[in-house]
């Protein structure tokens, strides 16, 4: 009965159909006051989406930005502004609603000169990140490449900001001191449609990412492949990439990260299968109605039961510095 | 909100993987979603009223009426754990006892908070990292984390108290 339950239920819902998976980028504008205190900012997708990449655009280059990198369900950032004014800073987060698979994100902590991560299997990473800090005593790192490896990795490349300090600046942390951290945004139900990579020449690098008719652009990757170069200044959007620096004329491979989505199985109905899914209500009902009767005589299916918890605080390891 | 169990448990995937059969996997993963249907934000007031720089400015403000203190740390860490058997049972029998563990850990940095009547009044600075990891059958389970500002994410409303009321006498 029950092989023929999906005979019927495959031959009545075989095509899929319904609102496909659409990805839209949402942004929000700040005004980032002066101040010398690092600021977080940060934007979510709504309820029922899944993250698959985000970034910010800045108006100025007094606004500086320490760190990019998804969290949560949304996009943060890290900022200082250094100006004397305050700076408009946009941020965007780039989602998907209707997909079939959750995104997550994974991420490690390390330090330079690079740092990866990879997304478990059956996920696809769509965009990745960083997190680190402009202080050169705790080993703050400039990060000069931040993009996708292969279909399932994403990576970063770094330098200790003390390598780029004046003459008797204190110098970074002690060699193994974790000073960044690497994120990668991963997606289930949904495939790399193409991580096309061009290449462009510094000191100013103005990049549109594009995909291909009914590939989705989820994000945009960079990275300087001779590793030489001074720190550079970076906005990436989500589809958009700015460089510029007065250094040199390095170039840079840049990355346009494109998906293509798992459409959830939906039902199409056509006049000559309604017969068969009538069928097919009438053999559910039969069947529930078998079920019930065969629970009635033996029992109420799985159940879970709490034998025993411990736990708590861990007070012996708490940390307090004022 | 983001709940403990958002963290950790917001796939079947690792209960998939640990346990003989789907159908258990999702009944376990249910009961332990339930349990850990914790807010982040309420585990970070709980550790501070255990024990915290905090907790004791509480305790100074309730003794001299009209103190208001202003608390500053650079670091308060602390890990926070649970373990839990469950028994799985098909129709009444004993089926699998499963074991699952959940570590969490908590940071804050660089928070400025505002102590007045044994209450927490304001946050002024103050960033919240909180990352879970866990076992399920001694198979890992994904690790996240998730990154609050603790002075929009926090809601403190007339104060939230950092002393527990002591239980009424009978």
């Amino acid at each position: 009965m029950r092989s023929l339950a999906l005979v019927l239920l495959a031959a009545a819902i075989g095509v899929p159909a319904g609102a496909a998976p659409s990805a839209g980028v949402h942004s929000r504008t700040f005004s980032v006051e002066p101040s010398t205190a690092v600021q977080p900012f940060s934007i979510a997708c709504e309820p029922g989406e899944e993250l698959i990449g985000g970034g910010y655009t800045v108006t100025t280059t007094t606004l500086d930005v320490l760190s990019s990198y998804p969290n949560g369900g949304g996009w943060m950032v890290h900022v200082v502004n250094s100006g004397k004014t305050a700076a408009f800073l946009q941020l965007e987060v780039n989602c998907v609603a209707g997909g079939a698979g959750k995104s997550t994100v994974v991420e490690a902590k390390g330090a330079p000169p690079s740092l990866a991560v990879h997304c478990p299997e059956g996920t696809v990473v769509t965009a990745g990140g960083y997190l680190t800090t402009d202080s050169q005593q705790v080993g703050g790192a400039y990060v000069r490449g931040s993009h996708p490896i292969g279909d399932s990795s994403w990576g970063i490349e770094a330098a200790e900001l003390g390598n780029f300090a004046a003459p008797g600046t204190p110098k970074a942390a002690a060699p193994g001191t974790p000073q960044l951290e690497v994120f990668g945004v991963c997606l289930a139900a949904a495939k790399i449609a193409s991580a096309d990579t061009a290449e462009a020449k510094l000191p100013r690098v103005v990049f549109n990412g594009t995909c291909a008719a009914g590939a989705t652009l989820a994000s945009l990757g960079y990275e300087v492949p001779d590793g030489r170069v001074q720190p550079f200044y970076v906005q990436r959007a989500t589809s958009s990439l700015l460089v510029a620096t007065a250094d040199s004329t390095a170039s840079m491979r840049l990355t346009t990260v494109c998906l293509t989505f798992e459409e959830p199985v939906t039902a199409s109905l056509s006049w000559p299968l309604i017969g068969g899914i009538g069928l097919l209500v009438l053999l559910a009902v039969a069947l529930a109605y078998r079920l019930r009767s065969r629970r009635a005589k033996t029992g109420a299916g799985i159940d879970v039961v709490v034998r025993s918890e411990v736990g708590g605080f861990d007070l012996d390891r708490l940390r307090e510095v004022p | 909100m983001t709940t403990v169990s958002d963290l950790l448990l917001s796939d079947e995937a690792g209960f998939v993987k640990a346990l003989p059969s789907a159908a258990a996997a999702k009944a376990v993963l249910q009961r332990v979603q339930e349990k850990l249907h914790i807010d982040v934000r309420d585990l970070l007031m709980q550790a501070w009223r255990t024990r915290s720089a905090l907790r004791q400015a509480a305790r100074e403000t309730l003794d001299t009426p009209g103190l208001v203190r202003k608390v500053t740390l650079k670091t308060f860490a602390v890990p926070w754990s649970h373990g839990m058997e469950l028994d799985v049972r098909l129709n009444g029998k004993h089926l699998a006892t499963v074991t699952v563990a959940v570590h969490v850990e908590l940071e804050v940095t660089a928070l400025v908070a505002v102590v007045q009547k044994g209450r927490l009044t304001a946050v002024e600075g103050g960033m919240y990292k909180v990352s879970a990891s866990g076992t399920v059958q001694d198979q890992p389970l994904m690790t996240r984390s998730v990154t609050l500002d603790l002075r929009y994410e926090l809601p403190l409303g007339d104060g939230v108290p950092l002393i527990a009321p002591k239980p009424a006498a009978a």
